[in-house]
């Protein structure tokens, strides 16, 4: 992996102070080049990477000071002008990595603005991730800021570049980021298609309406090994593509990505004659699955009348041959493996099958 | 492209309330010189039903790998994926990408084992949600979108008893599958031994934006490059007009295990028996693991060869009368296991076929043959070292059939592929530089390779072995002509 530039860099520290946006003056702010106004604009022009706006908002003699022990914490001490603020940052990015800022509000008094806050940043030479409490502290002359002074819990940071690990926090895992969902969804639509009305074609269901912890069980299964073996024929191909999800953490965004899908209408399974032949079988069913095979997610029993015919006929066929529900971990496969093999045959399942599915 | 990054940014702020990951947004930046408008992309965004990621985006990195079929994801990050909805977004994506100065690759399952798609720079479109078969079945034509599976299509046409030569693996979809050629099922028989050649027209989006029908009739110079341009086509084809065949009513086939000592004896049946055999039979052998056997066994304990045959015939007689000159040969006799007697159907087929291709990190690489003991003296040489836990060999007969005339210009009696697959990203290393140097030596008895399974990163230099001398000339000037500006890249290490 090549190394970020140095321009680069700088961007990646500007934008650790740049989380305001839903920064509000706590304060009314004061007449004349409204001081708010103006941090606010540096912070904005953090956010775009903007250097122009910086030489333009910090005064050439400005002075920015980080409190800090400066020949133990690299970007410590104060420095002064659009200069001093550059080496500041291009020192941020050489020593820490994955910073995350918080910004709780400005308090606004006379030309001067104070912005309380977090920063949370991993030290690239330890390893380890700190939680430090902050508060910024701005003055503001002439619509240009003439003096930074960050007041930050710095006994934390040293702690950090020193090895202590009490410093320390659990590392966030990486975001997925927003969208997330949508782009993991894009391993799922050749086969359950876009809208994820499941084609008929391709052998897979129809995802909307099902209950989301159902889906994440599923996947879950898939990924782990106990759904989807190889005699499970169009159950197989699963197997793959939930394990190319990234992680649990991307199950969990498909799966708000497909739970916020337009539903397709369920099977209208109240209007439908019930088969003699199927009468008591489907008071069993009704016990987990509702009395309309509407599901019931408490029991972990997905819903019904979302399937199609034919995958609902094949996965009772799959639960009574051990293709399905036979790993020791998948409890609720187990019950319905063994509620399929009291299903007296293929006469009686297709029977079910047409009752609850979809055509 | 910082620009597009800044736009990003912005709107990944707005969406977020108060805290910020900020490190992911960060590969792209290059410079504070851009002005601060920076919402080209947005303005993209806004014009398409469809997605645009920029580099930048929070989810970019998701985005990114959800691009790429396998595990193994190629470490190169274009500046913007446009996940497109419509025909449409395809043209303003492409007119963007024009007026921006960015170079366009396209992809639909992302199967390309090299990940040929994926480039530093550039925007790729992404055209897997274009899906929707249309089937004329007097005239036996299909027009399909370049999102829809192998499989699939082969379940629609059989509602029409209508088939396609579609890609041995159900989950391929079938754009880039045609547009590098296509070894598909049974080519020997339906399509002059490439699927590219049963593609009577395509509908494309050229560098300009325009789209246009391209077929023997209408633009023919473009009709040309589709049919095999592959990875290096200046366009987006959006929509295959297919010609289909009479379905077969079975796929008669048996499958034969023989110890790993007989690949000599198996290969000299390829060589000499198979091509006797009628088109509509079609016969490959792979190498492969012995289930249960430790991966350090030696080789002629741990590997098995597995040949295959499916005839796609209109009979069960038929299907045993076609069969039959090669099950009378006595190698048959010398397997250690097998499945005789198999009528076969596209979802039978896909479904076995499945289970030889479970999610892994993989690579590959493949060679046209036409004397296969010469290549297989070389893969003997180098089977006992391969480094990857899951190395496949496999040799399938494509014919003698005298190929139209199409960008796809390649091929060989004999199509070698070779993949590789393992667990841990560790392993990978090993892996390539086996491959590397096993091809390079099958140069030697090889008249090129297949575009879409070749090793396009491990050899670029390469590439142009996919094509004749004349098609690949060819295919540069038809570039100048349609893509004077460069809007979309070239091969993989060309642009």
């Amino acid at each position: 992996m090549k190394s970020l530039s140095p321009k680069a860099g700088l961007v990646a520290a500007l934008l650790l102070f740049s989380g305001v946006a839903a920064g509000k003056a706590l304060t009314t702010p004061q007449p004349a080049q409204d001081s708010a106004t103006v941090v606010r604009e540096l912070y904005e022009a953090f956010e775009r990477g903007d250097m122009a706006a910086l030489e333009r908002l910090i005064a050439p003699d400005a002075t920015w000071t980080y409190y800090g022990p400066a020949d133990k914490l690299p970007f410590g001490g104060t420095r002064y002008g659009p200069a001093g603020v550059a080496d500041f940052f291009a020192k941020v990015d050489e020593t820490l990595e994955n910073p995350v800022a918080t910004q709780f509000g400005y308090i606004v008094t006379g030309d001067t603005v104070a912005v309380p806050g977090t920063e949370e940043s991993t030290v690239r030479s330890t390893g380890i991730r700190y939680k430090a409490d902050l508060v910024h502290v701005f003055k503001v002359r002439d619509g240009k800021i003439v003096s930074f002074e960050e007041f930050i819990d710095s006994g934390k940071v040293l702690l950090a570049f020193q090895g202590d690990k009490s410093a320390g926090i659990a590392a966030a895992r990486p975001s997925l980021g927003s969208g997330a969902g949508k782009a993991i969804f894009t391993t799922c639509a050749g086969c359950h298609g876009n809208a994820g009305e499941g084609r008929a074609y391709m052998y897979a269901p129809n995802l909307t309406g099902q209950d989301p912890d159902y889906l994440v069980r599923q996947l879950t299964n898939f990924r782990e090994g106990k759904r989807g073996k190889t005699d499970d024929a169009h159950g197989f191909q699963m197997v793959g593509r939930a394990t190319a999800v990234p992680g649990p953490e991307g199950v969990k965004a498909v799966v708000s990505y497909i739970a916020a899908l337009p539903k397709l209408p369920a099977a209208p399974v109240a209007q439908r004659p019930m088969p003699a032949a199927i009468g008591e079988l489907v008071q069993t069913c009704a016990t987990c699955h509702g009395e309309a095979g509407e599901g019931n997610p408490t029991m972990q029993a997905p819903a019904l009348n979302r399937l199609d015919k034919r995958y609902i006929a094949q996965q009772l066929v799959n639960f009574r041959d051990g293709k399905r529900g036979y790993h020791t971990d998948d409890a609720a496969g187990a019950t319905m493996a063994a509620s399929a093999k009291a299903i007296p045959g293929q006469a009686e399942i297709t029977a079910l099958a047409n009752h609850y599915g979809r055509d | 492209m910082s620009r597009l990054a800044l736009w990003s940014r912005r709107r990944f702020l707005h969406a977020t309330a108060v805290s910020i990951p900020v490190a992911t947004a960060l590969s792209g930046a290059e410079s504070f010189a851009a002005p601060a408008k920076g919402s080209d992309a947005a303005a993209l965004q806004a014009r398409i039903a469809g997605t645009v990621v920029v580099k930048g985006d929070a989810g970019y990195e998701t985005w990114r790998e959800a691009m790429i079929w396998q595990r193994a994801k190629a470490d190169r990050r274009p500046d913007m994926i446009v996940q497109v909805e419509r025909v449409e977004d395809v043209q303003e994506a492409v007119r963007f990408a024009a007026a921006n100065g960015m170079k366009v690759t396209t992809r639909c399952g992302g199967h390309s084992m090299a990940a040929c798609f994926l480039r530093d720079r550039g925007m790729l479109i992404d055209v897997s949600r274009l899906d929707g078969i249309a089937v004329d079945k007097a005239a036996k034509i299909a027009v399909v979108g370049p999102g829809v599976f192998s499989r699939g299509l082969a379940e629609r046409l059989a509602e029409d008893d209508l088939a396609f030569p579609g890609a041995h693996c159900g989950t391929v979809p079938i754009s880039g599958f045609l547009l590098g050629g296509g070894v598909g099922l049974n080519t020997n028989a339906w399509s002059q031994g490439m699927s590219v050649f049963a593609v009577k027209a395509v509908d494309i989006v050229t560098a300009d934006g325009r789209l246009l029908r391209a077929s023997e009739t209408e633009n023919r110079d473009l009709f040309w490059a589709a049919r095999g341009g592959g990875p290096g086509l200046f366009g987006v084809v959006v929509r295959f007009h297919l010609q289909c065949f009479d379905a077969p009513k079975v796929i008669w086939g048996a499958s034969y295990t023989f110890a790993y000592g007989e690949l000599d004896a198996v290969t000299r049946v390829m060589d000499t028996v198979v091509p006797r055999l009628d088109k509509d039979v079609e016969v490959l052998f792979a190498v492969a693991a012995a289930p249960d056997v430790a991966e350090d066994a030696p080789v002629e304990q741990r590997q098995r060869i597995y040949l295959d045959i499916n005839a796609f015939v209109a009979s069960e007689a038929e299907g045993r009368r076609k069969l039959a000159p090669l099950l009378r040969d006595p190698l048959i006799a010398r397997a250690i296991d097998r499945i005789e007697n198999r009528a076969g159907s596209f979802d039978r087929y896909y479904s076995d076929n499945e289970a030889s291709f479970p999610q892994g990190f993989w690579m590959g690489d493949d060679a046209w043959i036409d004397r296969p003991m010469e290549a297989v003296e070389i893969l003997k040489r180098h089977i006992p070292n391969c480094p990857a836990p899951r190395g496949t060999p496999l040799l399938l007969y494509m014919g003698t059939n005298k190929m139209p005339e199409a960008a796809c210009s390649r091929i060989g009696r004999f199509y070698l592929a070779y993949y590789m697959e393992w667990d841990e990203p560790a392993q990978e290393a090993a892996s390539r530089a086996y491959c590397l140097k096993l091809f390079k030596e099958l140069k030697s008895v090889s008249s090129g390779s297949y575009i879409n399974e070749m090793d396009q990163e491990g050899r670029p230099e390469d590439i142009r072995d996919c094509y004749s001398p004349e098609a690949w000339a060819r295919l540069a000037r038809l570039r100048r002509q349609w893509d004077p500006k460069g809007v979309f890249h070239g091969f993989y290490g060309q642009s």
